[in-house]
């Protein structure tokens, strides 16, 4: 009696939000870059949207080439040269740019200079960004490249139905653990058991990557259905050990994070492509300088679209075939 | 000026039927307006939202508009139904991007600095489009789609079917003639009736008054009828007619 | 007595107008639903081609990455993502080369077969090759173009009752219309006929018996040109003769045209109910600029102002009305009222509103009062039972046609033409009210009851009638403000429903109370048994509305309208009944219409503050249990009235009645 039809088009009226204005001028912004491993494909895309947006910017790298203890003498610098804007590279970088929310030192972390962040994959969690219930940080913004868990598992479900969830993590790692923390009180909420296999470390030692297989083989036995590659530094370094131990048992991997998946044999993964993820960090850098707002107006966010990932080879070797809805948005690896 | 009752009523009948049928086709056409609107802009979203998934699908790997090879391909797919004149992305400034068919217009949006909305349709005289906004993964907006439905067969449709609603008005506008017959008979035999009253009275006023009061026992209709009054009070009254106006010219004489 | 003057020929016109349009209007909108349904196929083709072609470029991808036919998984996935945006797709199919079933989505696949095996049937033009028609769905197959699959090919079947569904969705509006349509085509029909000839002719036989005593003091004041009038012509020349030998002179004499009392009631109750649908949310629009009154306050005021402006001046105009005259009583209320509604068309803002709504609610109180003095005037104690039921047949009418116009109306011109409408409509009673009402004649005393103050304190010293004031009277006016009036609309827009499904919601309500009303006038009036009638037609309406507390669905609103306009129906006409036996000792001091005008203002007044408690109970338990409550406190009130009355000695057998 109650007709929907008319809810099925409706007549879109709303959505009238500005869009960042086009940079004008002649002002030219210099941005200081403190990288991890060099430029990626982050950096091109955060160059990139800038560019297009018509925004004039001198960069200035600095690359620590994988070693933070070369960070205190570019923080130095970074005071000397006085750029309008410090874009930094990973929760490492970060954190040690900014310092913790709730107590940064003016004498070794940057507090007056806006920071924007990328490739961080939980800044409320690592301390560099406020909790939800606090204000936020004045001086600090950033793109989050990992898609939050809920939407991980809903995209696992798109492949297959999930009751099982298997992990394998360094126990060592305090990322990993509340990584599985995370997941296990998720699946109260999605329903779905996380079974774990936590590598075994004797009297200290870091974990061997012989110890893979095994966990995996006790995972697949204990009748998981994934496994779940999270953000674990060994696991990650050892990622062909873990998905080939998988593909013996019959298990699919699944990943959160780009690397896998393109390099390396995890059948399927939800990721942020690094350029979005740079852009994403662009758009923030565009809104303190061209629009003149504070970091601390701009909300810190993951991006709205992720990239499903399938790698074909192993979803044929598996024989786990993708699903129809999937491929239309699904970035298929052959 | 002489009237007649039967006209009168059978004329008020016809009026109103006429207006309640009048009223009830103009309804039909409206209604069927709205359905064959929205049958319509189902279809043309229909068209933009496949055409949205396949560049968002471009986006996604990371290629802006302009580099999209297949769009050409994409766009033509559905060129092909003879009544969608044109298909176009622009980018969110309004800049043709790539077109099928002939472009026409901007889909009437106000373009700079807005974020246009996330579909619109717009049925006038001279454009039947809609259009759908694609955005990137940042929730930007990257582009947006109009598809163009010819306006001359839009129109041609709407009032091929006006036409048929109107005609199927006008012959249903018919059934006023019968209604107006009959109320006519009905009221003609009534005015037997009255017209020997009529004729009765005139005669008792002329003084040449007979014995019966003209009135044909066959013309009345059975029961307890108004006209039946009105006859049963004229002959209670008649002597009394008779009386007042026969005395009336003896008194003149 | 009227019914016999009715039986012949007005009966006859009715009928053969009603049978004319039946006829006319079912068919021109048959008609309409197949040629729309014709022009509606080339669109709903055209989509479904898309579809298919969509589901083909799927499965073609699918197999161009390597899966094989029979592995793809999904598929079922993807059709629910189908349906999800268009319900009318009833399955879909993928036959492999030899024309197997490969999957089968929405039917089983026997069925799928079924229905792909029936003979083609015709179809409208607009249907590309692919496609067909069969077992009532139009069902579009394409190949697949993957060379793997040669000879494979996905269909999807549509159920051809999408092309109707547009079109029958709007079929109740369609009877609703007809209906109303038929009811007015009825309604000026009547005036027509009872106007040309009816009066007409009663007049010629009080004249004619006039005559037949000798008296001659009676001539036919009507003047018409067509037969009856030549007829009434020569009578009256008799007359004359008569008149000037017997030395008087005769006076012109015409029956009042009472009938028009019909028109006028409906015009001023038709131009407030035709916003009724729309004005919970419209007024909604305005209470955001007046934050210090608090929501439901400000709603309960603006909805409330019309029932407290009646209540407070009815028994005003009654005063006035000796001084005034019903015709100039009734232009003024009708130009109120027209300002009034023009005013909350184009409100500005939440305290303007509110006096244009004051405005709309006098104008309707002194419009009400002059039709009822026009009743009084125009009838003796012999028919005046039935000029007022003619006047409540006027305002029933505009119960039902009101809402349910208005609401189709304001799907299409939006709120504020509504009103506009609605003003438009109470001008045309100024325009038609001379015509309608005849001239002033002020020789009866019967004038609309004025209320005193002793007839206010006398009245409200008995108990008992304080008890059918606190116990049935209020209640019903709670129900009618705070349930009907704000939130039913509310209820129904909570659940996606339009001004005009809103429309014909509130119209439940006239018609149940339309058909049953009279009937149960009858039957409570034979059985005597007013007091139960009452209690059992407020218990009737609170179990009618009450299961929506706990099944919040459309269907069960409608059932509580329902119930409602059986229970009013029920219980209202009870209740003058029940007030007249219990204040026979105030009746015999102040007569009866002091006392009824106490009743209906103690009521009015009580009812004025439904929609306030309704919107208070809303705010804070949902609506749907706000509709509970008032359910529950009007069934409790019938049940304690029901214990009060029922220890009440049995009216005396000689009491008024």
């Amino acid at each position: 009696m109650i007709l929907s039809r008319r809810a099925l088009l409706q007549i879109g009226l709303g959505g009238a939000l500005a869009r960042p204005a086009r940079a004008q001028g002649t002002r030219s912004y210099r941005i200081l870059m403190l990288l991890w491993r060099g430029e990626t494909p982050v950096e091109k895309g955060f160059r990139d949207y800038l560019a297009e947006q018509g925004m004039r910017a001198e960069f200035l790298i600095r690359d620590l080439d994988r070693d933070l203890s070369r960070l205190p003498g570019f923080i130095a610098e970074a005071r000397n040269l006085k750029p309008d804007l410090v874009y930094t590279w990973g929760t490492g970088i970060t954190l040690g740019t900014v310092g913790p929310w709730d107590a940064p030192d003016a004498r070794v972390h940057l507090t007056d200079v806006p920071v924007v962040f990328s490739m961080v994959s939980s800044p409320w969690k690592t301390g560099i960004a406020a909790p939800p219930d606090r204000p936020p940080r004045a001086f600090v913004t950033g793109a989050v490249h990992i898609a939050p868990l809920e939407v991980q598992i809903n995209a696992i479900r798109a492949y297959l139905p999930l009751r099982k969830l298997g992990i394998v993590y360094n126990r060592q790692e305090p990322n990993s653990v509340s990584n599985a923390e995370d997941l296990r009180a998720l699946g109260g909420a999605m329903n779905f058991e996380l079974l774990e296999a936590p590598l075994p470390t004797e009297g200290g030692a870091a974990p061997s990557p012989d110890a893979i297989p095994g966990a995996v083989a006790d995972l697949a036995r204990r009748g998981a259905q994934v496994l779940y590659i999270g953000p674990d530094n060994f696991v990650g370094a050892h990622r062909a050990a873990l998905t080939a131990a998988g593909l013996a048992e019959g298990l699919p991997c699944f990943t959160g994070t780009e690397l896998e998946i393109r390099d390396g044999d995890a059948m399927f993964g939800l990721v942020s492509r690094y350029d979005m993820v740079g852009r994403l960090a662009a758009s923030k850098a565009m809104r303190i300088l061209a629009e003149g707002r504070s970091p601390g107006e701009v909300p810190i966010e993951t991006l709205q679209r992720f990239s499903y990932v399938v790698r074909l080879p192993v979803a044929f070797a598996l024989k786990l075939y993708p699903p129809l809805p999937l491929l239309d948005y699904a970035e298929v690896i052959r | 000026m002489k009237s007649s009752l039967a006209a009168k009523i059978g004329g008020a009948m016809a009026l109103i039927i006429v207006a309640a049928v009048s009223t009830t086709t103009l309804l039909n056409i409206l209604r069927f307006e709205e359905a064959y609107q929205d049958f319509v802009a189902r279809r043309l979203h229909v068209i933009a939202a496949d055409i949205r998934r396949d560049v968002v699908f471009g986006l996604d790997l990371g290629l802006p508009l302009q580099a999209m090879d297949n769009l050409p391909d994409i766009l033509a797919r559905h060129i092909r139904a003879g009544d969608i004149e044109a298909i176009t992305l622009r980018d969110c400034e309004g800049g043709i991007v790539e077109s099928a068919g002939t472009p026409r217009h901007v889909g009437g949006v106000a373009w700079p600095s807005r974020k246009p909305p996330e579909t619109w349709r717009r049925f006038s005289d001279e454009t039947v489009a809609l259009g759908v906004r694609i955005d990137n993964a940042l929730g930007e907006c990257a582009g947006v789609i109009t598809v163009d439905h010819s306006a001359a067969l839009y129109a041609a449709a709407i009032d091929r079917n006006r036409l048929r609603l109107l005609a199927a008005g006008a012959a249903g506008m018919l059934v006023a003639i019968p209604a107006f017959l009959l109320a006519r008979r009905l009221f003609r035999r009534r005015r037997a009736v009255l017209g020997a009253i009529e004729a009765n009275m005139a005669a008792i006023l002329a003084g040449a008054a007979d014995g019966g009061d003209g009135i044909d026992p066959q013309a009345l209709p059975s029961g307890d009828t108004i006209e039946r009054m009105v006859v049963e009070a004229y002959r209670n009254a008649r002597p009394a007619m008779i009386a007042a106006t026969a005395s009336g010219k003896d008194d003149q004489a | 007595m009227i019914r016999r003057w009715l039986l012949d020929p007005v009966t006859q016109c009715i009928c053969i107008t009603g049978v004319a349009l039946a006829v006319a209007l079912s068919g021109i909108s048959l008609l309409s639903f197949h040629t729309s349904q014709d022009a509606l196929f080339g669109q709903l083709a055209g989509k479904a081609l898309i579809e298919t072609d969509q589901a083909r470029r799927r499965i073609d991808r699918a197999l161009d990455l390597g899966i094989p036919l029979d592995g793809i998984v999904g598929i079922d996935a993807m059709f629910k993502g189908l349906v999800a945006a268009e319900p009318d797709i009833a399955f879909m199919v993928v036959s492999g080369s030899d024309d197997g079933i490969v999957s089968a989505s929405g039917l089983s696949a026997s069925e799928i077969g079924v229905i792909q095996a029936a003979a083609p049937e015709a179809m409208p033009e607009g249907a590309a090759s692919g496609q067909s028609l069969r077992g009532g769905h139009l069902i579009t197959r394409l190949p697949l173009t993957t060379p793997s699959a040669a000879g494979s090919h996905v269909a999807i079947g549509y159920d051809a009752e999408a092309l109707t569904r547009p079109l029958r969705d709007s079929l109740v509006d369609v009877g609703i219309i007809l209906l109303a349509i038929m009811l007015l085509s009825f309604e000026l029909m009547l005036l027509v006929l009872t106007v040309n000839v009816v009066l007409p002719a009663r007049t010629a036989i009080r004249v004619l018996r006039e005559a037949a005593t000798g008296r001659f003091s009676l001539l036919h004041g009507q003047v018409m040109t067509d037969e009856l009038g030549r007829v009434l012509g020569r009578i009256n020349e008799g007359v004359r003769r008569g008149a000037a030998k017997l030395g008087i002179t005769p006076s012109a004499t015409h029956e009042p045209r009472l009938v028009g009392v019909r028109l006028l009631a409906f015009l001023f109750v038709c131009a407030e109910e035709l916003a009724r649908p729309i004005m919970p949310a419209y007024f909604e629009t305005f209470i955001t600029s007046v934050p210090a009154l608090g929501r439901e306050t400000a709603i309960g005021m603006m909805m409330g102002a019309h029932m407290i402006m009646v209540a407070l001046i009815t028994p005003a105009a009654s005063m006035l009305y000796g001084h005034i005259g019903r015709r100039h009583m009734y232009a003024a209320g009708a130009l109120i009222a027209t300002l009034g509604l023009l005013g909350t068309a184009f409100a500005q803002g939440f305290w303007d509103l509110l006096l244009w709504r004051t405005l709309s609610g006098a104008g309707y109180a002194i419009t009400f009062t002059a039709c009822q003095g026009f009743v009084l005037e125009s009838t003796g104690q012999a028919n005046r039972s039935q000029g007022v039921a003619m006047m409540v047949s006027g305002i029933m009418l505009a119960d039902v046609c009101g809402p349910a116009i208005g609401g189709i109306l304001a799907a299409r011109i939006g709120y504020p033409a509504t009103f506009v409408l609605g003003a438009g409509l109470a001008l045309l009673a100024v325009v038609l009210m001379p015509r309608l009402m005849g001239p002033d004649t002020r020789a009866t005393a019967d004038r609309p009851p004025r209320i005193t103050w002793s007839a206010l304190t006398g009245t409200l010293r008995s108990p008992r009638f304080v008890a059918l004031l606190l116990l049935a009277a209020i209640p019903s006016k709670v129900l009618l403000t705070g349930y009907l009036y704000y939130l039913v609309p509310v209820a129904l827009i909570e659940r996606g429903a339009n001004a005009a499904e809103v429309g014909r919601a509130l119209m439940i309500y006239g018609l149940v109370a339309l058909v049953s009303g009279p009937l149960f006038a009858r039957l409570a009036d034979a059985r005597g048994r007013h007091g139960l009638a009452v209690a059992a037609g407020g218990l009737i309406a609170a179990m009618g509305i009450l299961p929506v507390a706990e099944i919040p669905v459309a269907w069960v609103i409608f059932l509580g309208i329902a119930a409602l306009g059986l229970g009013q129906a029920l219980s209202i006409s009870s209740q003058v009944s029940v007030a007249i036996d219990l204040s026979a000792a105030a009746i015999n001091v102040h007569g009866t219409g002091p006392v009824m005008g106490v009743m209906r203002l103690m009521e009015r007044l009580g009812g004025s503050f439904g929609p306030f408690v309704a919107a208070s109970l809303a705010a804070a338990f949902g609506t749907t249990t706000a509709m509970g409550l008032l359910a529950l406190y009007a069934g409790g009130s019938a049940i304690l009235f029901l214990a009060v009355s029922m220890r009440a000695p049995k009216p005396q057998p000689d009491a008024p009645s």
